[in-house]
């Protein structure tokens, strides 16, 4: 019988297939207990696999650099396989107990890890992780498994699992395994973010996956609509595989041009750049037909770690991503975030309204000491290739230049020190505040370039949490009032000669696309999976669409819909 | 038996690397040595038993050695908790 589940898209397309379950070994475990005479045989057998599991982890440590996180994490599972108590409560499982090893490291490990899930500090809690890990070492050691996680997959097949991880969504790449399904999973998890980068269908958020699937049924992942059809009935598979032929016939066709530059029937050329989230991105990019990237986002440097990126990791970075997209831009971001992502890290007052809080380029203000380790790292890396820097949530010029007064600082002890490094680096302004929007001609002045952050823009200019399920319907990035801001900031970009893009999820979303290069916008910065799509979008772009958009009614929200799903479909769908 | 009361003084408390850094030091000593926080008492060469303790920046913890060498182990280990772990 055929049965349909709603769940989250976490990279949208189709991928028809077999189901087949991560094997996590957990479950088959028997909780077989041993007689007395073979409990001494029997925790031999798992002391010695402890041993084991020590060799493989200390192996691993010789093959990471110093001082990485990596390290940190592999150095606290040798303490956790080392441990005093973790063994007397193994012993006693086994010894007292009479559980088979396999058994015994069950439940001693589960008990852990509940008990760190349980804990009210998401830092701490966040902890348990290296006791999984641990615990899946052993499990595999005792039950001979081999340790290559996808070594029953066969390409095609669609990965089932509880949550995966983001050294999971690497193999799947290289095994050809199109399509992941998850019980739980977030969309700004690096595994996500991985598998846009990849393109990899996937979707998550469906409770109690296992009753729902059986391995070897087959399967239709719609993360387009967000649905799981488990025994797709002959008519609905039918639908379904037309529906993927045509998808991927004009990505295809999109794709054969993805390499040549975007320029509309009227000879304007548009940019097509990339947001990037993790630095492994980078690679990639050129080949896809991206033109730099204009968004790198560098939260991921302050997140899940346990002390502050210094200046050399920073550097290493961001030169190895200007060197992975030379020659063309990479605009490095400067951290996005208020000191509440970072009470880890840092100490800081909680904030009633984190929003409006101190974040983004206002805690960098707040913080100068932090701010400059990131400013000289990516002024270093400049050297290296073509970097430029730009502040997120500025709110006039006065923010602007305090900011550019620690840039020239950390120039002149960069140059004090005999240090190479970019003193006139580009600097750019994200315009994501109506104050900076209703400035622009002032902060033009004082701004090599401009990227629109429309997310944030139609958050604060229309005072509508973009979280929010209750008002999404409200938070409209077409709002007449989020279009006159782009129209001011693109004015105000052109008379004082500099580039203006948008680097917001609005670039992303094809239908807005024509209606962006209507307006006149030169750069749009994107997701690396559509770039091929958008670039094909522009072509079509031509003299009765720029006009349409000039003289169009764009004063009230049902003409702007009336424009973008009616008049100007043609141009985003084939 | 010696103790000794001491405020965890490091920005992220005793998340893995502190906690790491306190059971190699206690390890070196032979005394039995024990944290309490809270009325919660761990065995202070376990590393899961430091970490559970989510002892952030600030907590007050009582050290607990007994044994021979059980003055120099709370020394160092106080030292080492006081000091936020700076080498």
């Amino acid at each position: 019988m055929m049965n349909v589940f709603k769940a989250k898209s976490i990279n949208p397309g189709i991928y028809i297939g077999k189901a087949r379950f991560l094997v996590s070994k957990a479950p088959i475990i028997q909780h077989d207990h041993v007689t007395e005479d073979e409990a001494v045989a029997e925790f031999e057998h798992l002391t010695s696999s402890i041993d084991v599991a020590l060799v493989q982890v200390r192996q691993i440590l010789t093959t990471l650099p110093d001082d990485g996180q990596e390290k940190e994490i592999f150095e606290t599972q040798e303490m956790i396989l080392a441990d005093p108590d973790i063994l007397l409560k193994l012993e006693n499982l086994v010894l007292q107990e009479l559980n088979t090893a396999p058994s015994a490291v069950k439940i001693a490990f589960d008990e852990v890890i509940t008990h760190f899930e349980g804990m009210q500090n998401d830092f701490f809690a966040s902890r348990a992780v290296d006791y999984k890990d641990v615990q899946q070492r052993l499990l595999d050691i005792l039950l001979d498994v081999h340790s290559e996680p996808l070594a029953a997959f066969q390409p095609g097949e669609v990965l089932f699992c509880l949550e995966p991880s983001p050294t999971l969504i690497s193999s799947m790449a290289s095994k050809g395994i199109g399509a992941w399904v998850s019980q739980k999973g977030a969309y700004t998890s690096h595994a996500a973010i991985l598998s846009r980068g990849l393109n990899i269908v996937a979707i998550t958020s469906i409770a109690e996956l296992a009753f729902k699937v059986k391995d070897g049924q087959q399967v239709i992942v719609d993360a387009t609509q967000g649905e799981l059809i488990v025994n797709p009935d002959a008519a609905t598979l039918k639908h379904y595989e037309k529906l993927k032929k045509a998808m991927e016939a004009s990505l295809l066709k999109d794709q054969a041009r993805a390499l040549e530059p975007a320029i509309t029937s009227t000879g304007r050329r548009v940019r097509i750049n990339v947001n990037i989230e993790l630095p492994e991105e980078a690679a990639a990019l050129k080949a896809m037909g991206a033109e730099g990237i204009g968004l790198f986002r560098t939260e991921f440097l302050y997140l899940d770690r346990s002390s502050l990126p210094d200046e050399e990791e920073q550097f290493q970075i961001y030169s190895s991503v200007a060197k992975d997209m030379a020659p063309f831009p990479v605009t490095i971001r400067t951290f996005d975030l208020g000191g509440d992502k970072l009470s880890h890290l840092i100490p800081f007052e909680p904030e009633e309204n984190p929003f409006l809080g101190c974040r983004g380029l206002r805690f960098s203000l707040f913080r100068p000491d932090i701010f400059k380790i990131q400013i000289k790292a990516v002024m270093r890396a400049a050297v290296e290739g073509n970097l430029q820097l730009m502040f997120p949530m500025v709110n006039d010029v006065e923010d602007l230049l305090e900011a550019k007064e620690l840039v020239a600082e950390c120039s002149a002890e960069l140059a004090e020190q005999g240090i190479k490094h970019k003193a006139d680096i580009p600097i750019g302004v994200m315009i994501e505040i109506p104050s900076a929007a209703l400035c622009a001609d002032i902060l033009a002045s004082e701004a090599d370039f401009f990227s629109i952050g429309t997310n944030d823009l139609t958050q604060y200019t229309l005072a509508v949490d973009r979280n929010s399920e209750t008002l999404s319907y409200k938070y409209a990035q077409h709002h007449p009032s989020v279009l006159r801001l782009i129209q001011m900031v693109l004015k105000a970009a052109r008379k004082a000669g500099i580039t203006v893009g948008v680097c917001g999820e609005m670039a992303s979303i094809l239908q807005y696309v024509p209606l962006l290069v209507g307006l006149g916008l030169e750069d749009l910065s994107v997701q690396p999976a559509k770039i091929a799509t958008i670039k094909s979008i522009v072509r079509k772009c031509d003299l009765h669409l720029e006009e349409m958009v000039q003289n169009g009614d764009l004063d009230h929200l049902n003409k702007v819909e009336n424009l973008i799903y009616n008049k100007l479909k043609n141009y985003y769908q084939d | 038996m010696i103790q000794k009361t001491v405020t965890v003084n490091s920005e992220h408390g005793l998340h893995a690397r502190p906690a790491a850094l306190i059971v190699k030091a206690a390890t070196k000593f032979r005394s039995e040595f024990y944290i309490e926080r809270d009325g919660v008492k761990v065995n202070g060469k376990s590393i899961m038993g430091v970490m559970m303790l989510a002892a952030e920046n600030g907590a007050v913890l009582t050290l607990i050695a007994q044994g021979v060498d059980a003055e120099y182990l709370i020394e160092e280990v106080s030292s080492l908790i006081e000091g936020g772990f700076r080498l």
